[in-house]
């Protein structure tokens, strides 16, 4: 492999260890009346990889937006050498020699790769042929050892392929500070530690500056020079080497003494309460399984691997192609999302947008999706509802209104009112501030202690180990053998990249 | 809807040369307008902005290309009068849908119902609206000897009125541009992706905002080849349909040049067919024949549609994370 230098600016060969790429200067950033960044101070260096590490909500997309020109920040100063760099768009960031690689892929998927490639690149850039974006996508792949079809369409790429893909794309403009939000956030342990070996290459190699914004400790310790950590928007520690904290003292500062840990308290299984048999939907090809009253059954897996046919197969959205559905005795027959309701299936879907709020509704009326054959107008325990819960909003203001975690706690609220003999929880705790996510385990928690069943799909692996009694591996459409506890991170985290 | 000069038909004619090669030389020029008004439309449409407003493009386009060409005496300048006034209004359509975010749809029929009324206002004001309307200057007729003696196509591809050849023209220019050009990546990343083209630094509502404005300009281009090529004089609402004919061939023909071309040929072709059916003596009521190349474009788009792959941003304005 080259390893040579392949800056093509060739600006950074003389990066000493100190040399600042990016300085940050009192940055902050409000929305509305929420302050998302307070005053943060931070230098970026040439060769090495800053950890930038924080919960969910801390802030670290917000930064990562001003630093790459996609947003900009309400108050405070950024530098680009000794020069003021204020961005007002991406474009403008990378002529500066700063890219970002999007946590959410930024990849049209109807287009091929070397189209999406060509995409970035303007169009006084002159090599907008697409036969020479496909060749540039080759070397650029074969530079970091990966291979990557220029003709093959995103939409048919696997997520770890495509997180490659916008590597690639990020590294075509030949950046000097590269910036990564959490890019192994979708990816198995596997792919995660290859990505991490590539970027520390990357850094080593051409002395480029990297920001690695991520929630995994792991990651910090195994691929980051320096770590800054965040939360609530402001800085909790200064970026400083990372062999001078360990592992607690660095979790202990990212999630704060503000969240309680959570509790189980009766973790005795009962009867069962739901079984399934041979279910086969869509990209879900073979799923058995059976939840007790008082269990929680965790799900484990990457995103994409059948966990969406699975969840609307269970709650009478899909239609199963083969195999059925148990619930308390009575088979759920065919798509009839009533039934499930009437049956006492709770359900919190991993895209709550799409599948439980109603965005411009009132909160209130929100609370009665579903509902209303038995509330016919919101009633006054809607209030009480709301408070239980701690949902910060107004009840006559539109669903909308609610940040990512009030929403979640508003879907919660209405699905647990009626005592549902089963709670199906998918990524339940996904994009939620650490406050909200612990707030909503420990619901579903006493939710199982009191009898109830929980099916908690998760492609997070940490938080499964925490609440569930056993786990699957959901992996190509299929359910793995049932793990019983104590649970072996390392195997099962193979499992999920499909090594059994 | 033809305006062709038509014999009448005797059964045994439908089976002789003649009378296809006259079939497929008159559904030629009627494939002309709608065939450039669907590409312009399926360009507004690939960047994600429906313009349910091309029939009212067409009419404003229609209507300035009558009135450019019967001041100056210029065919040519009426066909400018056209891109032009499809131009500016598919502008002012732009401007709503794509920066203030107007509904598309309201914009839209909105949009065709103004134009109906005020282009109707005009021609009554100016040129008076009656029944024997005042006629603007016909282009000539472009005849390749040789080729034109081709049986069966030769009259379709070789003798036609000059402007259906700057029809011709723009949409095989337009196709090959958009099959090679950086810019298609940059439509269909703004119509499919927003949020990915906005990453890459392009402004996706400039990008809609010409997108749009190219459309329209192509409507307003049609209009004025239905005008000044073709029918030579203007009337209330004298498009019939058209507009709505190429936004239905956009879907017919999925976002793609080849096959909306192909679509406005089979539309042309039923139409000019059905026109010469209504004079054969027979026991078809002439009703049915009229509503045949609707029916045909309405089945094929039932059929056509279903595996149909809209740009997946179509009518959503545009509104970057940060952005109240």
């Amino acid at each position: 492999m080259d390893s040579s230098p392949r800056l093509r600016s060739g600006a950074v060969t003389d990066a000493s260890e100190h040399r600042v790429a990016l300085r940050v200067r009192g940055v902050s950033r409000s929305f509305a009346d929420v302050r998302a960044l307070a005053d943060v101070d931070l230098d970026i260096r040439y060769g090495e990889v800053l950890a930038v590490l924080g919960e969910n909500g801390a802030g670290k997309t917000t930064l990562m937006r001003i630093l790459s020109g996609l947003d900009q920040p309400t108050s405070g100063e950024l530098y680009r050498g000794e020069e003021r760099y204020a961005p007002r768009a991406p474009r403008e960031a990378v002529e500066h020699g700063v890219a970002l690689v999007q946590q959410h892929f930024a990849l049209v998927p109807t287009m091929t790769a070397a189209e999406n490639l060509l995409l970035f690149r303007a169009q006084r850039d002159r090599r907008t042929s697409r036969e020479q974006a496909a060749r540039d996508l080759r070397t650029l792949g074969a530079d970091l050892g990966f291979d990557i079809d220029p003709g093959a369409r995103v939409g048919d790429l696997s997520v770890g392929e495509r997180q490659r893909l916008e590597l690639l794309r990020a590294l075509d403009a030949d950046p000097e500070v590269l910036l990564l939000d959490e890019p192994t956030a979708v990816l198995t342990d596997a792919e995660a530690d290859s990505l991490l070996e590539v970027i520390r290459r990357l850094v080593a190699d051409s002395g480029r500056a990297v920001v690695l914004i991520t929630h995994r400790l792991r990651e910090v310790v195994t691929g980051a020079d320096r770590v800054m950590v965040l939360r609530n928007g402001e800085v909790v520690s200064p970026a400083a080497a990372v062999g001078e904290r360990d592992a607690d003292q660095l979790a202990h500062e990212m999630v704060g003494a503000e969240v309680p840990a959570i509790a189980r308290h009766n973790a005795a299984r009962g009867e069962v309460l739901v079984s399934v048999d041979g279910l086969a939907a869509s990209r879900l090809r073979h799923a058995d399984f059976q939840v007790h009253r008082g269990e929680i059954l965790g799900i484990a897996g990457v995103d994409g691997n059948g966990q969406v046919a699975l969840e609307s197969a269970m709650v009478g959205l899909l239609r199963p192609e083969q195999g059925r559905i148990v619930v308390h005795g009575k088979e759920l027959g065919g798509v009839r999302p009533r039934e499930r309701i009437a049956d006492g299936v709770a359900y919190i879907p991993s895209d709550r947008h799409e599948r439980a709020v109603v965005g411009p509704m009132r909160c209130d009326e929100n609370l009665l999706l579903g509902r209303t054959r038995r509330r016919l107008r919101p009633d006054p325990g809607a209030a009480e509802v709301m408070a239980a819960w701690s949902v910060k909003g107004e009840l006559d203001h539109p669903a909308d209104s609610l940040s990512g975690g009030n929403a979640q706690k508003l879907v919660c609220a209405r699905e647990l009112r009626d005592d549902p003999r089963l709670v199906l929880a998918c990524q339940p705790t996904r994009g939620l501030d650490p406050g909200a996510a612990g707030q909503l385990r420990q619901a579903l928690l006493d939710f199982a202690d009191a009898g109830g069943g929980v099916v908690w799909m998760s492609a997070d692996l940490d938080e499964l180990l925490e609440v569930a009694d056993r786990i699957r591996v959901m992996f190509h459409g299929r359910l793995g053998e049932a793990i019983e506890p104590p649970f072996d991170r390392g195997s099962i985290g193979l499992a999920m990249a499909g090594v059994s | 809807m033809s305006f062709d000069p038509v014999p009448v038909l005797a059964q045994s004619d439908i089976v002789t040369l003649t009378f296809w090669t006259a079939v497929l030389a008159s559904g030629m020029r009627l494939a002309v307008s709608t065939g450039v008004a669907a590409i312009g439309e399926m360009i507004t449409e690939r960047s994600g902005v429906l313009n349910l407003g091309l029939e009212g493009v067409m009419l404003a386009g229609g209507f300035a290309g009558f009135a450019a060409s019967f001041e100056s005496g210029s065919p040519w300048v009426g066909l400018l009068a056209g891109l032009l006034a499809g131009a500016f209004v598919g502008a002012g359509f732009a401007l709503l849908v794509v920066y203030l975010r107007v509904d598309q749809v309201v914009a839209g029929l909105g949009l065709t119902l103004f134009a109906i009324a005020f282009t109707s206002f005009l021609n009554r004001e100016i040129y008076g609206g009656g029944t024997s309307p005042p006629r603007a200057p016909k282009p000539g007729v472009v005849e390749i000897p040789v080729l034109k003696e081709i049986p069966l196509l030769g009259e379709s591809l070789f003798s036609q009125n000059v402007v259906a050849y700057v029809a011709i023209g723009v949409v095989v220019v337009i196709a090959v541009a958009l099959r090679r050009s950086y810019w298609t990546i940059v439509i269909d990343a703004v119509g499919e992706t927003p949020s990915a083209a906005d990453a890459a630094g392009h402004s996706v509502r400039l990008v809609r905002f010409a997108a749009t404005v190219i459309g329209s300009a192509l409507g307003g281009l049609a209009g004025a080849l239905l005008i000044v090529g073709q029918l030579g004089f203007f009337n209330s609402n004298i498009t019939a349909g058209r507009g709505w004919i190429a936004l239905a061939l956009v879907i017919f023909g999925r976002w793609r040049p080849g096959l909306i071309v192909a679509g406005a040929l089979l539309f042309g072709v039923l139409d000019a067919l059905q026109f010469r059916f209504q004079t054969l003596d027979s026991a078809v009521p002439f009703e049915f024949l009229i509503a045949l190349p609707f029916v045909v474009t309405l089945l094929a788009l039932t059929i056509g549609s279903r595996s149909a792959a809209a740009p997946s941003a179509l009518t959503i304005p545009f509104v970057r994370a940060t952005e109240d």
